[in-house]
């Protein structure tokens, strides 16, 4: 099935609506663990988004200029003793691609986020 | 052989899995693509045993790595087959462009004239009609001649497009020597200088 150019899937959407969520909580960029933790939190689902969806999501979202990412200083990943993350931030045309998308479908409403510290 | 390889799977609770089907899906691609999506898969992984660790949910770590991975191959070979191409063309027009060293482009021009002395040689009889089979074989000197043509190109290639050129000379090289067995030591010459070309634009390329 193809898609309309510019039209979101419901995974798209609900990176967005995560990365929203995460800033809300004063983190401005995530990381793709914690934004596919951060959704199956909200949908209080069992498994998290599969690696090759969620990857070829976050790309083409990036594509579209509704997400940029920058990768992390190599210094602190060493300090913390892990590998460097990539960091994704929702773009001013991210808002509005996720307002829209949720104009289009008002009923989609997902639970909150449970309270918790950041993942860090 | 069933048995080390469960215990290295229950020891990295499933993620050389993955790495090694990212490491297969993402063959072929350029240097810096690959690596970013190997990198970032890393850190997933990294980030997935960090939060099984304090949700204590280590034990089941693998499964559901394994449910993750299996839900996403078909993802993953729709961004190998339909948007890495595209992605990757962006790639390589961003990679910089190294300048050939004075020695590289000495070793070019100079099998540069021989390839072209030698075309002169086989492919100016051939015009006139007067090729001779002997020491040819059959096709032997359309072969050669083919050959020089091809070896030609590739090293106008090698300035601007080392990869390309590599690509070019090695069918060149391999028909031409096909077609005049004796004449390997040049062609071997040609292979060389080609090659010495694209390893030093590969060699001091800045990764993305």
């Amino acid at each position: 099935m193809r898609r309309k150019p510019g039209q979101l899937v419901p995974l798209e959407v609900s990176i967005l609506e995560a990365a929203q969520a995460l800033r809300g909580m004063g983190m401005a960029e995530a990381h793709g663990f914690l934004l596919a933790r951060t959704i199956a939190d909200q949908r209080g689902a069992k498994h998290l988004t599969a690696y090759g969806s969620l990857y070829k999501a976050l790309d083409r979202l990036e594509r579209a200029t509704l997400l940029e990412s920058r990768w992390e200083d190599p210094r602190e990943a060493a300090e913390a003793g892990r590998p460097r993350r990539r960091f994704y931030r929702m773009t001013a045309a991210g808002e509005g691609a996720l307002a829209d998308a949720r104009d289009r479908a008002p009923t989609v409403a997902l639970d909150p986020l449970p309270d918790r510290s950041p993942v860090s | 052989m069933l048995v080390p390889l469960r215990r290295t799977i229950a020891r990295d609770h499933g993620a050389a899995l993955v790495r090694g089907w990212v490491a297969l899906y993402t063959l072929g691609l350029p240097d810096g693509l690959r690596a970013r999506r190997r990198e970032e898969l890393g850190a997933d992984l990294a980030e997935e045993t960090a939060d099984a660790v304090r949700r204590a949910a280590l034990p089941g770590l693998a499964g559901r790595r394994f449910v993750r991975l299996l839900m996403g191959i078909p993802a993953d070979l729709a961004w190998r087959l339909l948007d890495a191409p595209g992605m990757a063309v962006a790639f390589r027009l961003q990679r910089a462009w190294v300048p050939p060293t004075r020695w590289t482009l000495s070793a070019l021009g100079v099998v540069a004239v021989g390839t072209a002395g030698a075309l002169v040689l086989v492919a100016g009889p051939l015009l006139d009609a007067t090729a001779r089979s002997d020491p040819w074989v059959g096709w032997g000197p359309y072969g050669f001649a083919a050959g020089c043509v091809g070896a030609l190109v590739a090293i106008v290639a090698a300035v601007p497009a080392p990869h390309r050129a590599l690509a070019i000379v090695l069918p060149a090289a391999l028909v031409g020597t096909l077609a005049a067995p004796w004449f390997v030591g040049p062609w071997l010459l040609v292979v060389i200088a080609v090659g010495v070309r694209w390893y030093e634009s590969r060699s001091t390329r800045s990764r993305p």
